[in-house]
């Protein structure tokens, strides 16, 4: 038997996939991931992912943006270059609001995509799942469910026969390489 | 014994208006300059949420909104109290030439607009609109076989799209009318705009609430809307209010500071500063975290801090113009309240009972 990564399972319905989410975890499964073509509702709560550390890294990145666009600001007008402005105070607060917006947004915007692609692995040009034949269709019209190998309960004959009980159209293994 | 629960919230909010009412009366004939202006603050506050849950409902309807389904009834319900505001806004009438300082400028430029014939000519036109548009909406949606909570029918789409302009129009006309010409030289072309922002929030805060503590709790995407929602109005109201105030700053001209001039000093000063937190910085930070949205027990505190907060937000547009040296809270301003949300309040759940 060839090593694999894992063992695959292609579903016609997105019921189809979410009873088998439910049927593997309350088996004791895990390391389960799942290809549809879109968001299924209820499914990321069945897959029991967690809490996502991203708002919190979006919201501190929106506040050193707001910080450092105010210090900017701050900087340039009270520090380095004193301009008076028919009068107004150099510390002028109203008007450096706009920027410090931006630059919130800018802050939380960037911090966002960064760390996404950074918890995501992106980007990245291949992923095994590639070298199984038709798994495009997950962009189509299936729903795949993987099982990875690294999973504690995975057993290469189990947990096929697992994934046999749930009436998959197939079940393959995700390969460990391309020859 | 069901029956009777059933009215109980009506004769509470009841008692609470007949107070006010008496103690405002009072008022009216002991301290009418301060009885008046604390009587249009609290009028300014309640007359908002009203129009702003009718919009609300006429917007929702062309947004085909199905979220707000089971919560439309609350909002046509406190958009069916706009006929006690008429009779509210009549105890108001006897007090313009107290409050207002064109009525006794005849020969002002722009006398032709303030004067008091057309002030009131004008009131009754807004007020034909909204109680015009806000009952029959209200009787359209009741008038389908199981109520308010199914999607709207295409007679009452078509009444929320005639009506919407109509609304948007005389809103922004009256808070000319009854706020602005408080400081009858002074104008700002976005007044209307940020007295709708404040209602319309209010009004989003007590729908979550009156939603939050009714018999059928938020459930967690009703709960994620208005939650949400909330969260854009809290920054659209901010937005608004920031907008007109950078431009007279930066404008720095003598005739457009001077509404500002006593709103930003001393203990005015410092009420605009609760205004800042209370009704933008915090509740932002609150109704930030998606678990915030989605919680009936979270979104309650908040919508209710909210309406405090648009009470607030009124009494800074008008007293002032009564008392430009410092905020002097005064028993009537208590009064008044009570008079305004206590009515108000009887009428809406009077409507939610029937």
């Amino acid at each position: 038997m060839k090593m694999s990564r894992g063992l695959l399972a292609e579903f016609a319905s997105a019921d189809a996939l979410v009873a088998g989410v439910v049927a593997l975890e309350s088996h004791g499964y895990s390391q389960l991931e799942t290809y549809t073509p879109f968001p299924v509702p209820g499914l990321e709560r069945r897959l029991r992912l967690g809490h996502s550390r991203l708002p919190l890294l979006v919201f501190a990145g929106g506040v050193i943006g707001a910080i450092l666009g105010y210090g900017i600001q701050w900087y340039a007008d009270v520090r380095a270059y004193l301009l008076n402005s028919g009068g107004r105070p150099a510390h002028a607060v109203p008007a450096f609001i706009p920027a410090t917006f931006e630059a919130t947004i800018l802050g939380a915007a960037l911090t966002g995509f960064v760390a996404l692609l950074i918890a995501l692995r992106l980007p990245a040009l291949w992923h095994p799942v590639f070298e199984v034949e038709g798994f495009e269709s997950a962009s189509v019209d299936r729903y795949w469910l993987a099982v990875g190998a690294d999973d504690r309960l995975f057993d290469h004959n189990g947990t096929r026969a697992a994934l046999d009980a749930l009436g998959p159209l197939r079940v393959v293994p995700i390969p460990e390489m391309v020859a | 014994m069901i029956r009777a629960n059933r009215w109980r919230p009506v004769r509470v909010w009841l008692a609470i208006g007949a107070a006010g009412l008496v103690l405002s009366v009072i008022g009216f004939v002991t301290d009418p300059h301060q009885a008046y202006a604390s009587w249009l603050a609290a009028f300014a506050a309640g007359v908002s949420i009203a129009l702003g849950a009718l919009i609300l409902v006429a917007v929702t309807h062309l947004t085909g909104a199905r979220w707000f389904d089971p919560l439309r009834r609350i909002a046509l319900d406190i958009a069916g109290t706009l006929p006690l505001f008429a009779l509210l806004f009549l105890l108001l009438l006897p007090g313009v030439g107290r409050l207002y300082p064109w009525a006794h400028a005849p020969n002002a430029v722009n006398a032709a607009y303030l004067n008091p014939a057309f002030f009131v000519i004008r009131a009754v036109v807004y007020f034909a609109i909204w109680i015009a548009v806000g009952l029959t909406l209200r009787r359209w949606a009741l008038a389908r076989s199981t109520g308010a909570e199914l999607p709207p029918s295409q007679r009452e789409r078509a009444l929320a799209a005639v009506a919407l302009p109509a609304l948007g129009l005389t809103l922004t006309f009256a808070a000319f009318d009854w706020l602005m010409s408080l400081t009858p030289a002074w104008s700002s072309t976005i007044f209307g705009v940020y007295w709708f922002a404040g209602g319309f929030l209010a009004a989003l805060a007590l729908v979550a609430l009156a939603g939050a503590l009714g018999p059928m709790p938020l459930d967690e995407d009703r709960g994620y809307a208005l939650g949400a929602l909330l969260l854009t109005f809290v920054v659209f109201w901010a937005y608004i209010a920031y907008c007109q105030y950078l431009i007279i700053w930066i404008g720095d001209v003598p005739a457009e500071v001077a509404w500002y001039v006593p709103r930003v000093r001393g203990s005015w000063g410092a009420l605009a500063l609760v205004l800042l937190f209370g009704q933008f910085l915090l509740p932002l930070l609150a109704l930030l975290p998606h678990a915030a949205k989605v919680s009936s027990r979270m979104l309650a505190p908040v919508a209710a801090w909210l309406l405090v907060m648009h009470y607030l937000d009124c009494y800074w547009l008008v007293l002032p113009a009564l008392h430009p040296d410092a905020v002097h809270a005064h028993w009537l301003d208590l009064g008044a309240l009570a008079a305004v949300a206590g009515t108000a309040g009887a009428w809406a759940t009077w409507l939610h009972a029937t």
